[in-house]
Parts: C-alpha cells; sequence; structure tokens
C-alpha cells in the first residue's frame, strides 16, 4: 500500500510536471525532485532506508553532490552519482529553454556558472555588484553569482568565507580594476603589433610613406573627429568610400579638418545603426529626416553654417534617392575648396562644439541647447516633460494630453534604451535622484513635440471633458484610502498626471516629510517586504534561486495589476494572479497575498493606482506607512 | 548626437563599455588608425605608379569631389572595398577581445 501511495505521488507530480513544462524553472525544480523522488523510493526499498529518508537533507545532500562532480566519487557515492547523470541531462535542457526564454544576465550567468571562465558580462556584472555595494545595498542577484565571480576574480574560497561583505566587495573592486587594466593593456598591445605589422606589409608592398602619412594625419585629428571617423566607417553608413575619399583629399597636406562629408557620412550610419537597434526598420520619413540631420550636421561642419545648412532642405524630393545625392552634392560643395567655401579655422573650430550640443534635428538655433536634467527630490518625468513643453494657450486638458504623449514617448524605450538616457533603473517610474536625463532624442524632436502639441490642440470638447473628469476622479480616488480604482476608460496622462506617488521618494513626500532618510527607509521597506513575502510565501521563500516555486510564485504575481490580485473574486483567477506555476501551496498563496494588500491599503491609506503591479504597491504602501509613523 | 553618445556607441559595438572610459577611447582611436593605415595600404596598393601621382596631386589640392571621382574610377565600387576592409578589422578586432 505504501509503495503504491508513494508511486501515485510520484506520477501525480510527474502529471503536473507535464501540465507545467511551460515554464523552464520549473522544469529544472521538478527534475531535482523526480530524482530526489527516485532516491527516497531507492532508499526505502533497502535496509538502509533510515539513513536517507529525509527529504530535506536528500536536496541538500544532491546539492553538494552536484557542486561536487568534478570530485573522485567515494565508493558509496558511486550509484547516486551515477543516477545524476540523467538529472544533469535534464538540467541541462532546462538551461538551454532558460536560454532562451530568460534575460541575458540569467544566460551570462548560467554560462558563467558552466564554463568557470571570465567573461565580459560577467565582468559587467562584477562591476554592478560593486555599484550597487557602493549605493549601499546587494543587488538582487547577488545570492547566486557573486560567489562564482569573486571565485573569478581570483579571491580565494577563505577569504569568501572568512571576510566581511563590504571588504569582499573592496576586494572585488580592486580586483574588478586590475583585470580590466589587463584588458586595456592587451588590446593595446595588441593593436600596437597589428600597426606594425601593417607597416611592415605597407614597406614590402613600397607604399610605407603613404601609410605613415595617413597615420600622422590621423593622430594629428582632435579627439571627436577620430571618434567620428571611426563611426562613419564602422556604422554601415551610405557610404564608407565618402568618408575615405575626405580623409584622401588632403591628408598628404596635412589637412586638419575631418570634414563635412565625412561627418555626414558618419552620422547619417549612426542614426540609422541607432533607430534599427532593436531589429526595427527606419521608416521612409524618418530615414529622410535622418539624412537630413546628418546632412545639417556635415554641412555645420564643413563650414556653411546654420544659413547655408537650412538651403539643404530645398533640395528636399520624394525620391528619396534624389534628397540624397542633393544633400552630398551640397556638403561636397560647402567642403571644395575650389568653390570658394574654404572652411574657416574659426568658423570649423565653433561649429563642432554646437554639433556637440545637439543640433541634429533642428533648423535654427534655439535647439542648439542640450536638454537634460538632473533628478532632484519630488521630480517626476510628467513634471520635467511639463517643463520642457511650450504649453502656453493650451488648456489643462490639452497640456495633459500633450505631455503624455511625449511620456508615451519614453514609455515606449526599453530598459536599456532608458539606461542610454539616463534612467538609472531603466524604468521612467523608477527615478533617482541624482540621475542626468539626456531628453534631446525625444524633446528634442520636432516632430514629436509638434505632433503632441498639434493633436492637443485638436482635442474635441468631448475629449477634453472626458480628460478633465478623469482627472477629478484621480484627485478624489486618491484622497479616498480604502477606495480601490475601477480601470476607468481616459487618456492615460491623466492618471499619471497625478500619479507622483509612483515613486518612493515622492510616497515620502506625502507623508509629510520623515525624519529619517531616503535611503534608510527605502531599505526598511524592502527588509520589511522581503519579511512579510516570507510569511506568505512558507516556506523556503528566498532560499535560493531555483530551490522552491514559491519564488516563481511571487515573480510571477510581482508584476500582475495590483488593484487585479485585490479584487479576484477567487484563487483560481489566473487572470489577476498570472498563470499558475506550480506547487501545491500556490492557491493558498494567492488568497494570503491578497489579504496581506488588502490590510496594506487599509493600514497605509494609499488607493492603488491604475497600472501599479504588486511589487510597487507593497514598497510604496510600506514606505508610506514607515515614514508615516517615524 | 555627441562625442560621448558616439563613444558609447562603438564602445557597445566593440564589446568594450566594461572598460573605463579612458581606456574606450585610447582602443577605438588606436583602432580608427590600423584601419585607416589598412585602408590606404590596399587603396594605394591598386594604383599604378601614375595613378599614384595622380592621387597625389588631388590631395594636395584638397579637391574631395575630383578624389571620388578618381578613386571610383580606379577601384570599382570603393564603397565596398572600403566596407570590406573596415568589417575584417572590425571583426579581428572582437575575435582578440573575445580571446581574452
Amino acid at each position: 500500500m505504501k509503495e503504491t501511495s508513494e508511486q501515485n505521488k510520484v506520477k501525480g507530480r510527474e502529471a503536473l510536471l507535464e501540465k507545467k513544462n511551460r515554464n523552464p524553472v520549473y522544469r529544472l525544480v521538478g527534475a531535482m525532485r523526480k530524482q530526489l523522488d527516485s532516491q527516497k523510493n531507492t532508499a526505502e526499498n533497502s535496509e538502509d532506508s533510515d539513513n536517507i529518508n529525509d527529504t530535506k537533507q536528500n536536496r541538500m545532500d544532491l546539492k553538494e553532490k552536484t557542486d561536487k562532480t568534478e570530485e573522485t566519487p567515494k565508493n558509496n557515492e558511486v550509484s547516486y552519482l551515477g543516477d545524476l547523470s540523467e538529472l544533469q541531462e535534464e538540467i541541462e535542457q532546462t538551461k538551454e529553454e532558460i536560454k532562451h526564454k530568460t534575460s541575458d544576465k540569467v544566460v551570462d550567468d548560467l554560462e558563467f556558472i558552466e564554463k568557470k571562465e571570465v567573461k565580459i558580462p560577467i565582468e559587467s556584472r562584477a562591476k554592478e555588484i560593486v555599484e550597487s555595494f557602493n549605493k549601499g545595498k546587494f543587488p538582487a542577484f547577488i545570492t547566486y553569482s557573486t560567489q562564482e565571480v569573486l571565485l573569478a576574480y581570483g579571491i580565494n574560497q577563505e577569504d569568501i568565507n572568512n571576510s566581511k561583505p563590504e571588504d569582499l566587495m573592496g576586494k572585488l573592486k580592486n580586483s574588478f580594476e586590475e583585470t580590466n587594466a589587463k584588458e586595456t593593456e592587451a588590446l593595446l598591445g595588441n593593436l600596437e603589433e597589428e600597426g606594425e605589422k601593417i607597416e611592415k606589409e605597407a614597406e614590402k608592398r613600397g607604399v610605407l610613406n603613404y601609410v605613415r602619412k595617413a597615420g600622422e594625419w590621423y593622430k594629428g585629428q582632435p579627439l571627436k573627429y577620430k571618434m567620428a571617423l571611426v563611426a562613419g566607417l564602422t556604422a554601415g553608413a551610405l557610404l564608407s568610400g565618402g568618408v575615405m575619399t575626405t580623409v584622401f583629399a588632403g591628408f598628404i597636406t596635412g589637412q586638419r579638418i575631418l570634414g563635412g562629408t565625412a561627418t555626414f557620412v558618419a552620422l547619417e550610419g549612426l542614426l540609422k545603426q541607432q533607430a534599427e537597434k532593436g531589429g526595427r526598420e527606419r521608416g521612409k520619413w524618418e530615414a529622410r529626416r535622418h539624412t537630413a540631420e546628418a546632412a545639417i550636421a556635415g554641412a555645420l561642419v564643413g563650414g556653411g553654417g546654420i544659413s547655408e545648412a537650412s538651403k539643404i532642405f530645398d533640395y528636399w524630393s520624394p525620391n528619396e534617392e534624389v534628397v540624397i545625392e542633393n544633400i552630398k552634392n551640397e556638403i561636397e560643395k560647402q567642403f571644395n575648396p575650389t568653390s570658394g567655401n574654404i572652411p574657416d579655422e574659426d568658423l570649423v573650430g565653433s561649429v563642432p562644439a554646437d554639433l556637440e550640443k545637439g543640433v541634429l534635428g533642428v533648423t535654427g538655433t534655439e535647439g542648439l541647447e542640450e536638454i537634460s536634467h538632473t533628478i532632484a527630490k519630488g521630480d517626476n518625468l510628467w513634471n520635467i516633460i511639463k517643463d520642457q513643453l511650450q504649453l502656453e494657450g493650451l488648456n489643462e486638458a490639452q497640456q495633459t494630453y500633450a505631455i503624455d504623449s511625449i511620456k508615451d514617448r519614453f514609455t515606449a524605450m526599453s530598459p536599456e534604451q532608458l539606461k542610454d538616457l539616463g534612467f538609472s533603473n531603466g524604468n521612467i517610474d523608477k527615478i533617482n535622484i541624482g540621475d542626468k536625463l539626456n531628453l534631446n532624442s525625444i524633446l528634442g524632436n520636432e516632430a514629436y513635440t509638434n505632433e503632441a502639441l498639434t493633436e492637443a490642440s485638436n482635442l474635441t470638447q468631448a475629449q477634453i471633458a472626458g480628460i478633465e473628469a478623469s482627472n477629478n476622479r484621480m484627485v478624489e480616488d486618491l484622497s479616498s484610502p480604502e477606495r480601490i480604482l475601477e480601470e476607468v476608460n481616459l487618456a492615460d496622462g491623466a492618471l499619471d498626471r497625478v500619479s507622483e506617488p509612483l515613486t518612493l521618494e515622492n510616497s515620502m513626500e506625502m507623508a509629510n516629510q520623515s525624519d529619517l532618510p531616503l535611503e534608510v527607509v527605502a531599505q526598511q521597506a524592502e527588509t520589511q517586504m522581503q519579511t512579510d513575502l516570507v510569511e506568505i510565501y512558507k516556506p523556503g521563500f528566498f532560499s535560493s534561486l531555483f530551490g522552491d516555486s514559491q519564488v516563481a510564485q511571487w515573480e510571477e504575481v510581482k508584476n500582475q495589476l495590483a488593484s487585479g490580485v485585490v479584487e479576484a473574486k477567487n484563487n483560481l483567477d489566473n487572470k489577476a494572479f498570472g498563470d499558475m506555476v506550480g506547487g501545491a501551496t500556490e492557491p493558498n498563496n494567492r488568497i494570503e497575498l491578497q489579504k496581506y494588500l488588502k490590510d496594506l491599503v487599509t493600514k497605509s491609506g494609499l488607493a492603488i493606482i491604475k497600472g501599479e503591479n504588486v511589487e510597487h504597491y507593497i514598497k510604496r504602501a510600506l514606505v508610506f506607512t514607515m515614514t508615516k509613523s517615524s | 548626437m555627441n562625442n560621448d553618445e558616439i563613444k558609447k556607441m562603438l564602445s557597445q559595438d566593440l564589446g568594450i563599455n566594461h572598460l573605463p572610459a579612458e581606456a574606450q577611447e585610447q582602443i577605438i582611436t588606436k583602432l580608427g588608425e590600423n584601419i585607416l593605415k589598412k585602408i590606404t595600404l590596399e587603396t594605394v596598393t591598386l594604383l599604378s605608379e601614375e595613378a599614384r601621382g595622380e592621387f597625389d596631386t588631388l590631395s594636395q589640392a584638397q579637391d574631395n569631389k575630383k578624389m571620388t571621382e578618381f578613386l571610383k574610377q580606379q577601384i570599382p565600387d570603393f564603397d565596398n572595398f572600403v566596407k570590406k576592409i573596415v568589417q575584417q578589422s572590425v571583426e579581428d578586432f572582437k575575435k582578440i577581445q573575445k580571446s581574452l
């Protein structure tokens, strides 16, 4: 009977595994459990079953033995390790799936752990750890990758076991810098050797004087032109040869300036590359705009100045090739000494400085200023956009619409793109004090701002009334602590405009300015959240990366709408809680999480905002509660 | 697009964005120097003695338009010719970079 019961359990688990095999993490956990079940059955059927009838102990043994696969097995481990080969296969398969389905970071870690070698992504990871530590807290991934990173950077196991975290991070930082220095030295050494090889070959072919002149010319260029040259050549530009003809036309005499054509080619290529980074092809209009932008920059560098650059638009034509050809001719004319437009050293010296301020995309001097903003306490993207847009003449609803249209441009960006603009978390709702945002690509883009303002101006009276009503409703909702917002059909901007508390910083502001520093409260809230989650998802939560389906449950639900979870009518509502990821505890955990969220709403007095996810609301409410009570 | 943005893009493409900014600059500029030398080597090699004389003249005159016409006449599909050299140089660099 006992054996039949065990078999049924195994069958049940296998059926569940089969059902959930879409989830690679679950598969990995499932594979380990399957192996444990098998071990347990064997143990129960043997005389020595008393020694290994503890599942928890088994799991620890398994983990320990998996970690020691490279060691010579002891006699009593042979059969156990033999059985592990099947498990190992399963793990490998699962890793492959994870590689295809999860973020690059996890993939990097898996590859790193697998190969035990230092790779670039791991160095980036190490840097993240150091930076995170410097900010006073550990990154989330530290539990499973820190040790590997430390070992890879030459910090020995004894130090890892016996040193304080801050000392370890200091060592890692030093080691990281040393490794970078070595890599730089190696790369430069290699490039130096390559340069020598080229000269030897040139000597052999009898063209050494040309090659040396090219090298001397290049060395004499300012850094910005060197960068532009490399960029133009490597970015897959319209005509790579165009850069080189500009170089050749003058390098023998040591002409100092790279030239307008080269700048045009370089920037056109870069703009194309940047626009198409995500695998997206530029639209025709966008491509033309980029070409024009690059042409303007090229003409400026070439010495024509803004008035000449604006003439390029006279060459506009429905035929893209004609436009490009016209622009090229114009720039070459600007740059051709025989045309009498030889660049004046002073002029050329000053214009690139303007170029660096963000001249691209504008036709007049007003766009020359860089649009940037350094985040201060209380800032949010909505208000930053509001300050930058020319909203005079628009009523409140129209302003809401215009601001939201621009904000949508940021929302559409990937975390990586946002990081490139200075959003350190890659999230527009999680801005940090001190972040320096470069807003040129959106707020400096006339096409975007004009479209937003024009559409706002053309809103119908009904649309305006709808936005105003929504704005008013949002204000009421925020002042009504126990009310969960309903999904309302209104312009998104109306919600965002009053959603300042979406950041932890703003929650604190709402809490009448706590005496505690922001970092302290944020950290306390983080800790409190983890403590609360352990209560909900016990046992084993946060115990290891793939150690328990509890973690997977939280990972699944944390990004769901908080309002959806609170309002869910039953615990099988996957639309509210996300997909079931496995584990007998899941239905009950869903109920516990809902209770917890409802309690938080009551205790904090904070309404859930439309679009706010579970994790965000918990943190915001905890911060708010802590600052109120401090 | 300012200098920092250009550098950032290049560093990402070359896989050296984890290195300190100064190191990135050194590597990019040195790579650029090699690429330029390599293109010059391959270009001038293809020119006859007579053509090299014309090349010198056009370069001294700093006449970009005529230089363009001249090179396109001497080296068919000059754009692609340059592009291939650049691609090869960048690929070689990436191989070395990955091997470290």
